[in-house]
């Protein structure tokens, strides 16, 4: 068997406008055509769903989309695609003028096969769309010699079975699929899984990230399939545009304008930053810092997951009357008394009962986001 | 926490029976015994299912479905004691992702915490359920109620400190094999370094041997030139030596010649540099001796001539007789007379033939010439004044001859003078060459001691190289050497890439980037805060027991308070006899513990009531009470004016009273079964 080149994407959303998401239209239309010319150095192009946002407009999809779409066709490149949500149009069915391409090979109600087999070889794609009246265990190998490919809109958890949610193949699903791969859209992170020194299945992720939290480089899969196993198969970077990611320890910092100047120093040339501040806080954040960095990147986001310090906690919370205020109490009392335990890191004591008394249980609050 | 809906399918009611309760009053009629006692089951089946720890172990018996409300959201608690999110949120997941197990709800959480086991003190049930009209007041059990709800006003999602230990636990096992891997994979990386500094210091050694021999060969390549250089140099010497002598051969040569000259040539002495010329005299001279040869071959062949043609007329005349004698003899009628006739004809012809030639080559005309250039050759000895006035022409010819031959002897040696002063010209001065000779000597003696003290540096240990001759064959041994250490590191950089393409690799697989030294500083930080917060989260469960204790214990003093308020209250309102003392006793009851049979005359209902009352007020989080189910088993009555002063004191909580007989003057959501 002659080795067929696959190359797997997912999730770009070409065209995203949506509140919370990073605006990189430009980076993401480059970032597109990327993939499309990398489409070319392979003989198959996989997308699991939600390449196109349905804030396409239909004329950005004929200006962009449908000439690279035409190019792989003109090239002898064979497109399979399973829409995502993104690509329905609520219908229900894939949007119009997605469906209108003439070389993609799509995986949809309107006309379902369970599998199709590519004319590059003995390759079978099974697929579902999103959101679809057929259930993954509608779908089982058929018996003939290849090697056989899901291709899902979905998220994947060979560990685990039972999941009373139909976006997730568990387990059992797998078992019953009995597929060779499991090309996989849906999450927006980078995911390989392997069972048995084997890799069963992988998930691209965003190859341009959707929103702050989506930091680092983005990625393409690309894979080689040789006698019905796969010879090779790698991620490949192609984000256009880059979050920056960093954690502040505040522990040690004194006050508002030394944590500003530390938040000030991570700015990265990539544009986007989203910081993580850790530890524990001895100072009130004011709205100085939303203030001082406002335009300061072209997107920023400030993750605060610190806990007061206990000296703070122990000044807010002493005065209640209740279990914890007794608490709280109690320890004031113990500081003041010099009878705390020699071994308690007072760190750890603040950020243990934060997390106690906190009232919704996350420790996560989003300080500043400048989109 | 509310009541919406109850669900049951049972023999009583065949089509099902459902009953929707709303937030405040509600009061179920069941006139029908029968069915009385099934929804009286009912209710205190679900209610077990409330109070027990281990829900779901009388479940089967009765099956029902209880929708109720917390925290802003519905539930459903079912005959097995299980309660789900309904309807379930769409998106929401119960699986835990960590263990596959299905999460608790909030509710769960709250009967956990507060109703499981003391239902019946937030809720009154029918006055014949308690044995002897009288319970057990236990201060511990309402001390730990009234922590849980503060706790629960805290938050729905109660944190518990023993479960967020063994979270801390299991984060700690997972990152102290977390660890261990990555020291595993340290060790090999740093086994693998190892293995490069090892081959580095086999490297380093190969390097510096490698130095040493090309140091060897360097020194090798310098003698080696410097030999050439002293050949080169010995060259040299010879030559000039040989200039030396050859410039001294050709001086003695040239004043021998200088002599031989003098002493065989004085006539020239004279003459100097000013020679006549004696070129025109020789080419007059030379014509001169043309033209004598000339007439001496002219009269040779003149001679030659008049012999050949005499024999032919000789031989004609001679054939002639012959002819005219034979024929004659023979008698022959040929005519004598013609033969005579030819013959002299013949013979006239040749002699003709023979003067013709001799006159062609004409004598007279040479002698002219000969006295011509005899004129030319006196006219040009005399202009070159030599002085021939009583010489013969025979005395001058000779005179001339033998002038010419020793001037053409004394043009020779002059000739060979003026080579030789040439040569010795063309010959560094013979000072310079002795000069050169001498300071090249000096340089060879300066390379000669020079390779020797080089020899005498080469380390005999690397190559032993004792004479000169050897240098060419040390080279090639050197080269040798030189190329097998090559190799060598070649061989050995070759196994260090290896090994560092292998690091690269396994760098690779671990895929983060960050170095194993990094990773291991990361992960005992989090063990050191994992191991922190487990000190902390036991410090925090030693000391929440202590705390909890003082607060409740106050909060339990003042609920002791609020009971005797309620209880006085009621007194006052249904007319029971209150002696003072009581509210020492019930103080007392409620913050020590002990039987309501110390409080005769005193209702049980009124005492539950009363602390129903006082915990929801004390507690102050009504929202969390359950309903208030109220089970009226007789129709006495006194029901009537004791519901309407519990309703009073129970405004901001639901309650559910399931009567057998109608209750008049009390408006609710009444629901007749």
């Amino acid at each position: 068997m002659k080795s067929i080149k696959l190359l797997l994407t997912s999730d770009l959303h070409l065209g995203i406008d949506k509140p919370g998401s990073i605006n990189i239209r430009n980076e993401r239309i480059e970032t597109f055509r990327k993939i499309m010319a990398m489409g070319l150095q392979h003989d198959i192009l996989l997308i699991a769903g939600d390449l196109i946002d349905r804030n396409l407009t239909e004329d950005d999809f004929f200006d962009i989309a449908a000439p690279e779409f035409e190019n792989l066709k003109n090239n002898k490149v064979e497109i399979f695609y399973t829409p995502g949500p993104e690509e329905l149009s609520g219908n229900p069915g894939i949007i119009d003028y997605i469906s209108a391409l003439e070389n993609c090979h799509y995986f949809s109600d309107e006309s379902p096969a369970a599998y199709m087999k590519s004319a590059k070889g003995p390759l079978f794609i099974y697929g579902v769309q999103a959101e679809s009246r057929h259930a993954f265990t509608s779908i089982t190998r058929n018996s003939s010699n290849g090697f056989h490919i899901g291709l899902f809109y979905s998220d994947f958890n060979p560990r685990i079975q039972g999941i009373f949610n139909d976006n997730c193949i568990d387990k059992n699903i797998i078992k019953q699929m009995n597929l060779d791969f499991y090309a996989l859209g849906r999450s927006h992170a980078f995911k390989m899984f392997k069972s048995l020194n084997r890799i069963i299945g992988a998930c691209p992720g965003s190859p341009e990230p959707c929103s702050i939290e989506e930091s680092g480089d983005r990625f393409v899969i690309s894979m080689e399939v040789e006698n019905n196993t796969i010879r090779n198969i790698k991620r490949i970077p192609v984000n256009t545009s880059l979050i920056a990611s960093a954690s502040i320890d505040c522990t040690a910092i004194k006050d508002e304008m030394e944590l500003l100047e530390t938040i000030k120093s991570k700015k990265t040339d990539s544009g986007f930053l989203n910081i993580v501040l850790n530890g524990t806080l001895s100072f009130h954040i004011t709205g100085k810092i939303s203030d001082e960095l406002k335009g300061f990147c072209r997107g920023m986001q400030i993750i605060n997951r610190t806990a007061p310090s206990l000296d703070m906690q122990i000044s807010s919370f002493s005065g209640e009357n209740s279990v914890k205020g007794e608490i709280y109490r109690t320890i004031a009392a113990k500081i003041n008394n010099m009878d705390m335990p020699g071994e308690l890191n007072t760190h750890a004591l603040a950020r243990v009962l934060q997390h106690r008394f906190s009232s919704s249980g996350t420790d996560r609050e989003v300080l500043f986001c400048d989109l | 926490m509310r009541f919406i809906k109850l669900e049951t399918e049972i023999e009583e009611f065949p089509d099902g029976l459902s009953i929707e309760f709303n937030e405040n009053i509600n009061i179920l009629h069941i006139e029908t015994k029968s069915r009385f006692e099934r929804i009286k089951n009912i209710i205190s089946e679900f209610s077990l299912k409330l109070f027990s720890s281990e829900a779901g172990n009388s479940g089967g018996v009765l099956n029902f479905t209880l929708f109720a409300s917390y925290s802003g959201k519905t539930y459903i608690l079912d005959s097995n004691g299980r309660t789900t999110p309904a309807p379930e949120p769409e998106g929401e997941n119960l699986i835990d992702s960590g263990s596959g197990e299905i999460k608790k709800t909030p509710l769960d959480l709250y009967l956990e915490k507060i109703c499981r086991e003391n239902f019946y003190l937030f809720s009154s049930l029918e006055a014949g359920e308690i044995e002897d009209n009288s319970f057990q007041i236990l201060p511990e059990v309402y001390r730990n109620i009234l922590v849980n709800i503060d706790m629960l006003k805290e938050s729905d999602s109660l944190p518990d400190e023993e479960e967020a230990s063994l979270e801390k636990t299991k984060a700690l096992s997972a990152l102290t094999k977390q660890k261990e891997l990555i020291e595993i994979k340290k060790m090999r990386k740093d086994k693998l370094q190892k293995e490069i500094s090892a081959i580095n210091r086999v490297l380093g050694r190969l390097t510096k041997k490698l130095k040493t021999l090309n140091d060897f060969r360097s020194t090798l390549n310098n003698i080696s030139e410097k030999i050439t250089v002293k050949n080169q140099l010995a060259s040299k010497i010879n030559n000039s030596k040989k200039n030396v002598l050859e410039s001294r051969d050709l001086r003695n040569r040239l004043n021998d010649l200088g002599k031989e000259l003098k002493a065989e040539f004085p006539q020239f002495k004279n003459y100097g540099e000013n020679l006549p010329s004696l070129e025109n005299v020789e080419s007059i001279f030379n014509d001169l001796k043309d033209i004598n040869e000339k007439i001496d071959r002219h009269k040779l062949r003149t001679e030659q001539i008049r012999g050949r043609s005499w024999k032919a007329i000789g031989a004609i005349n001679i054939f002639s007789i012959t002819a005219i004698i034979f024929l004659a003899i023979k008698g022959a009628n040929f005519p004598i007379p013609v033969i005579a006739a030819a013959a002299l004809l013949f013979s006239g012809a040749a002699h003709f033939f023979s003067s013709l030639k001799l006159k062609r080559n004409d004598m007279e005309s040479l002698l002219e010439e000969k006295k011509t250039y005899q004129l030319k050759l006196s006219a040009a000895l005399e202009s070159e004044h030599f002085k021939f006035d009583n010489y013969q022409t025979e005395e001058l010819y000779e005179f001339l001859l033998q002038y010419f031959d020793d001037f053409i002897r004394y043009s020779e040696l002059q000739g060979e003078i003026k080579n030789l002063e040439s040569n010795i010209s063309s010959l560094p001065p013979l000072k310079e060459t002795e000069k050169k000779l001498d300071s090249r000597s000096q340089e060879m003696v300066r390379i000669e001691k020079e390779i020797i003290r080089k020899m005498q540096s080469l380390d005999p240990e690397i190559i032993k190289v004792e004479q000169e001759e050897e240098i060419e064959n040390a080279l090639f041994e050197i080269n040798e050497l030189i190329a097998a250490i090559e190799d060598e590191i070649k061989q050995e950089d070759s196994i260090r890439k290896k090994i560092e393409n292998e690091i690269i690799d396994y760098d690779r697989k671990d895929n983060s980037g960050i170095s194993y030294d990094h990773q291991l500083a990361e992960i005992t930080k989090q063990i050191k805060n994992l191991e922190d917060d487990k000190k902390a989260l036991s410090f925090i469960r030693e000391l929440t027991p202590h705390a909890s204790l003082v607060w409740a214990t106050e909060k339990l003093a003042l609920m002791a308070e609020k009971t005797w308020e309620t209880v006085e209250h009621l007194s006052e309102k249904t007319g029971f006899d209150l002696p003072p003392e009581y509210k020492d006793r019930i103080i007392h009851l409620v913050t020590k513990g002990g039987s309501t049979r110390q409080l005769k005359g005193v209702p049980d209902n009124c005492i539950k009531i009363a602390l129903i009352h006082a915990l929801e007020k004390i507690s102050e989080a009504s929202w969390l009470m359950p309903p208030l189910i109220i089970v009226l088993t007789s129709d006495e009555g006194d029901n009537n004016s004791f519901i309407k002063n519990v309703l009073e004191l129970f405004t901001e909580r639901q309650v559910i009273i399931i009567a057998s007989a109608p209750i008049h003057g009390i408006s609710g959501n009444l629901i007749s079964i």
